[in-house]
């Protein structure tokens, strides 16, 4: 069947973003009242997008290289002069997996918003924003130029920002949009300066386009032949501005301080774009020009920037997520910390580990975070876990969800896709040739990992209720809870794929045939790192139950943790100051500049306005006063003396005959005498 | 010399009747003045040589027209006091000035008129057949339509002077 | 004086005196009566000309005098009855009372 479906690829791979962004388009013209009509249209096109893309993927399935890396014939978009700039979609591997992950588990979180967003009024609205942020992601997957991935990556920010300001009359809620929104920009500048330095030194912007696009071999050694600054090559020095993009989108540090904000969205927000599809953007990107980053072979230095900005991040996020009090504050910065980790993946092991983590991330964050906005519907909007406590009785399913993605998170062994991502991670980080740094930061991360996320579950669902006031916790309605079902399955289900002993994802990723062979998971590599594995799970778990299992009674009782840390516990509470330092350092300076351009309007520009508005009042007053007086005034005794000069001979009129006789004959008299006058 | 007599005498009369006419406050006496004057202008047309024409002067302006006149002032009674031209000064000047210049164009005119009088001997004479035949025969459209207008004067005459309160008689029936 | 100029001047004043009653007499009868003055005096033009000038075989003037004189009785007699009709309404002959078509 995928056969039959491969002649009619390039037409319908275009129908893959576009049905959810017509869909988009067509719900921001629905009133607010239409809320079903625009959730059914969402959902429809989505499904059907869904089902095109997984055809897609099983056109993918047979090994070996694709024709033109997959890449489809290109549009050309438009010409300036001789040149010509080119969009097209792509289907590779990569492609194929992202797509069919993006719109898998879209679809599952768009029907439990029907159940979450159910009394919201601007129902349909969410919707809409929702399916346009599909459609965008999608095109960031499938596009084949990086102009078109450009330009949906600003597509998908946008969407991004106008969900997380989507309960906009909440202050706190509109500055963390404006938050994403900018420190993105400071990301996307970068990638762009680096795509028109690519552009600039190739000469095109696609990816594949029959041996000179730049992933192709040509192009490639084309650009690690120049050097510029700092000795770098030009693959990779524009491999580091992308970079930095890349870190923008996917919220590594410095980078990273508007994903814990960006929790002001709606949960089913949360868990689509800021744990599954956008935050993946950017490491997406990177896997997508990995070409580009590892041109030279070897350790270059993009690579080693991506492998210890991955580190720090998922050791620092880690640190600072044991602090946090807000069930969402929790899983964001969980999810800064697996960035990080999918950034080490990428840096040290290669785009198979990276993908698969950030695949399997998908499922189980998505699954935490819609687990988390259940036991938040259920707890009548109650965020702090503090005030939550043995929900493990009361919402029974969702705890069984919440534990299967926690397990997963966590790296529990064997049944779930955690464990092997996180495997395959220290596997690479492990071998590294470029030294042993991320992988020191790695391990610690995933014990802490392991510790935090223990933490949440043990004061959210285990001990006594401490919630406040007499409102009982529910468990919450199917249509949220089928989701959780099914991505719970999907969370366990991928192991399968990413064992040593079927290593089929990394294979099919690499266009190679995975061989199963059971005898992989003896070898003593193997042994080393799954013991590796199990011992950081053991740690983290056994030493976080030590601490809270008595914990949870009292809910104003300070954590036992924060006792033990004294100080370190506030810094790391406040994440480790990193808001109050861009406060100080950046937006302060900002706001003083936007002060002085303020009061140079105020005190120079408006009064200068001011004298030019008063100069044309008075020359406009004088304008009228010489039509009054002049032209008016003439006219207008014209008039006048003609009125009295016919009135006057109105007068004459005065209806006695024996006048007008006197007038003929005085007339009559005078006509004659010059006749007689002038003839004579 | 001897044929200009009655002329020298009978101009100056009919201009007093005719001043008299127009000065004359009473109405009356204006009226019974002009009927003078235009007696006396009948007699100059007889003198001239104009018979029929006297004739026809003295039936219709004296007897009819000045009797017509005297009818309605008869009916309308006007009073003396309005016409005294005496007590109008600003009227009679102002009329004056208005006439001056006509009566001076006119007597200028007449001053160069050229002397016509042709070699004819004889004074012309008036004679009946010939002003009959003309009327008649040339004349005789000209003579319907003034029977026209007569018949339309006295129609419409009559119908001006009826009592508009009266209903017509109703004619005498079984 | 030829004795044409003579009955020119008589009826050239004859004229004047007509029009002089025209223009003043506030009486609408007494108007009428300078209107015949007026008519008279160009008849007896007609009559001096017909007499004292060329000869005049056809007898125009004459003819002309003839119609002058009954067309004058007619008119005199139409304005006579509208004068009269006018008095019924107004009950005056006074012509300055009638000055409603004025400007």
């Amino acid at each position: 069947m995928a056969e039959a479906l491969r002649p009619y690829l390039p037409f319908l791979l275009w129908w893959v973003p576009l049905l959810p962004l017509l869909a988009g388009g067509i719900i921001a013209f629905l009133p607010n009242s239409r809320g079903r009509v625009a959730s059914r249209l969402a959902i429809g096109a989505l499904f059907v997008s869904c089902l095109l893309a997984l055809g897609a993927f099983a056109c993918t399935l047979h090994p070996g290289e694709p024709e033109n890396g997959g890449a489809f014939p290109a549009l050309t978009w438009f010409t300036f002069g001789d040149v010509a700039l080119r969009i097209g979609l792509m289907l590779d591997p990569l492609s194929a997996a992202m797509t069919a992950m993006v719109t898998f588990v879209a679809l599952w979180i768009f029907v439990y918003s029907i159940g979450y967003m159910e009394k919201e009024e601007r129902f349909g609205r969410f919707f809409g924003f929702l399916s346009l942020f599909c459609g965008a992601m999608l095109l960031v997957v499938l596009s084949n130029s990086l102009l078109l991935l450009f330009m949906a990556w600003e597509l998908v920010g946008l969407a991004s920002y106008m969900l997380i300001g989507f309960y906009f009359e909440k202050p706190s809620a509109a500055a963390a949009a404006q938050k994403a929104f900018i420190t993105t920009r400071v990301g996307d500048m970068a990638f762009f300066l680096g795509m028109i330095w690519l552009y600039r030194q190739s000469g095109t912007l696609l990816f594949h386009d029959h041996g000179h696009g730049l992933l192709d071999s040509g192009v490639l050694t084309s650009l690690a032949g120049v050097t510029t600054i700092g000795g770098l090559t030009v693959s990779a020095g524009a491999s580091l501005l992308l970079l930095v993009g890349a870190m923008g989108k996917s919220g590594q540090v410095p980078l990273h301080t508007w994903l814990p904000d960006a929790m002001e969205g709606p949960t089913p927000v949360s868990a689509l774009i800021h744990a599954a599809t956008m935050v993946a953007a950017g490491v997406f990107l990177v896997a997508r020009t990995y070409p580009i980053f590892g041109n030279g072979g070897g350790v270059t230095t993009p690579l080693t920037a991506a492998a210890w900005i991955g580190g720090i991040t998922a050791l620092y996020a880690a640190l600072v997520a044991l602090a946090q009090t807000d069930i969402k504050r929790i899983l964001a910065y969980s999810t800064v910390s697996q960035l990080g980790f999918m950034m080490v993946a990428l840096g040290t092991g290669g785009v198979a580990p990276a993908m698969f983590h950030l695949i399997a991330h998908a499922f189980f964050k998505a699954l935490l975070f819609l687990s988390a906005g259940s036991v938040i519907h259920g707890c009548h909007e109650e965020q702090d876990i503090r005030r939550m406590g043995g929900l493990r009785k009361q919402m029974p399913k969702t705890f069984i969800t919440y534990a299967i993605g926690m397990m997963a998170l966590a790296g529990f062994p064997f049944l779930f896709s955690g464990f092997w991502s996180k495997e395959a991670i220290l596997h690479g980080a492990m071998n590294w040739s470029g030294g042993c740094g991320p992988f020191l930061l790695a391990v610690s991360a995933a014990l802490l990992t392991a510790f935090y996320m223990t933490r949440q579950a043990l004061l959210v669902f285990y001990g006594e209720p401490r919630q406040p006031g007499v409102h009982h916790p529910h468990e919450s309605p199917s249509v949220m809870l089928v989701p959780l079902y099914v991505l719970a399955a999907g969370a366990v289900l991928l192991a399968i794929v990413g064992t040593p002993a079927w290593p089929w994802f990394e294979a099919w990723i690499n266009g190679e045939t995975a061989h199963y062979k059971l005898a992989a998971l003896w070898k003593p590599e193997a042994i080393k790192l799954i013991g590796l594995s199990l011992a950081i799970v053991t740690l983290g778990v056994g030493a976080s139950w030590a601490v809270y299992r008595r914990v949870a009674t009292d809910s104003n009782a300070p954590d036992p943790l924060a006792g033990k840390l004294g100080g370190i516990w506030g810094f790391l509470e406040r994440a480790m100051g990193f808001d109050a330092l861009y406060e100080k350092a950046i937006i302060g300076p900002l706001a003083f500049f936007a002060g002085a351009i303020d009061a140079l309007e105020r005190q120079i520009f408006v009064p200068l306005m001011g004298l030019g508005e008063s100069w044309l009042k008075r020359c406009g007053r004088w304008t009228g006063i010489t039509d009054e007086a002049g032209l008016n005034c003439g006219f207008n005794t014209m008039c006048a003396g003609l009125q009295s000069g016919a009135d006057g001979a109105s007068h004459r009129q005065n209806g006695r005959p024996q006048g007008y006789l006197r007038a003929i004959g005085l007339g009559m008299s005078v006509l004659l005498i010059l006749y007689f006058w002038l003839t004579a | 010399m001897i044929p200009l007599i009655p002329l020298l005498i009978l101009s100056p009369l009919i201009l007093l009747a005719a001043l008299g006419a127009v000065w004359n406050a009473r109405p009356v006496h204006a009226a019974l003045l002009l009927a003078l004057a235009l007696a006396l202008t009948a007699g100059l047309y007889l003198t001239i040589g104009a018979d029929f024409i006297g004739l026809v002067q003295f039936m219709v302006y004296v007897g009819a027209v000045a009797v017509l006149i005297v009818f309605s002032l008869l009916i309308t009674r006007p009073g003396d006091e309005a016409e005294e031209l005496a007590r109008r000064p600003g009227a009679a000047v102002s009329g004056l000035a208005c006439v001056l210049p006509v009566a001076t164009v006119l007597l200028y005119a007449v001053s160069h008129t050229p002397d016509l009088s042709s070699g004819a001997s004889e004074s012309p004479t008036l004679p009946l057949q010939t002003l009959g035949k003309a009327l008649f025969t040339d004349y005789a459209p000209a003579v319907l339509a003034v029977g026209v207008l007569l018949t339309a004067v006295m129609v419409g005459a009559v119908l001006f002077a009826r009592d508009p309160d009266k209903k017509p008689p109703t004619p005498p029936g079984p | 004086m030829t004795p044409l100029a003579l009955l020119l001047t008589v009826s050239s004043l004859l004229f004047t005196c007509g029009l002089f009653a025209v223009l003043t007499r506030r009486n609408a009868i007494l108007i009428l009566v300078g209107l015949e003055l007026m008519l008279n005096a160009a008849n007896i033009n007609f009559i001096a000309f017909w007499r004292y000038g060329p000869p005049d075989p056809d007898l125009t003037g004459p003819l002309l005098v003839l119609f002058s004189i009954a067309i004058a009785a007619a008119e005199a007699a139409v304005g006579l009855a509208i004068i009269l009709m006018v008095f019924r309404h107004t009950r005056s002959t006074d012509l300055n009372r009638l000055n409603s078509l004025h400007g």
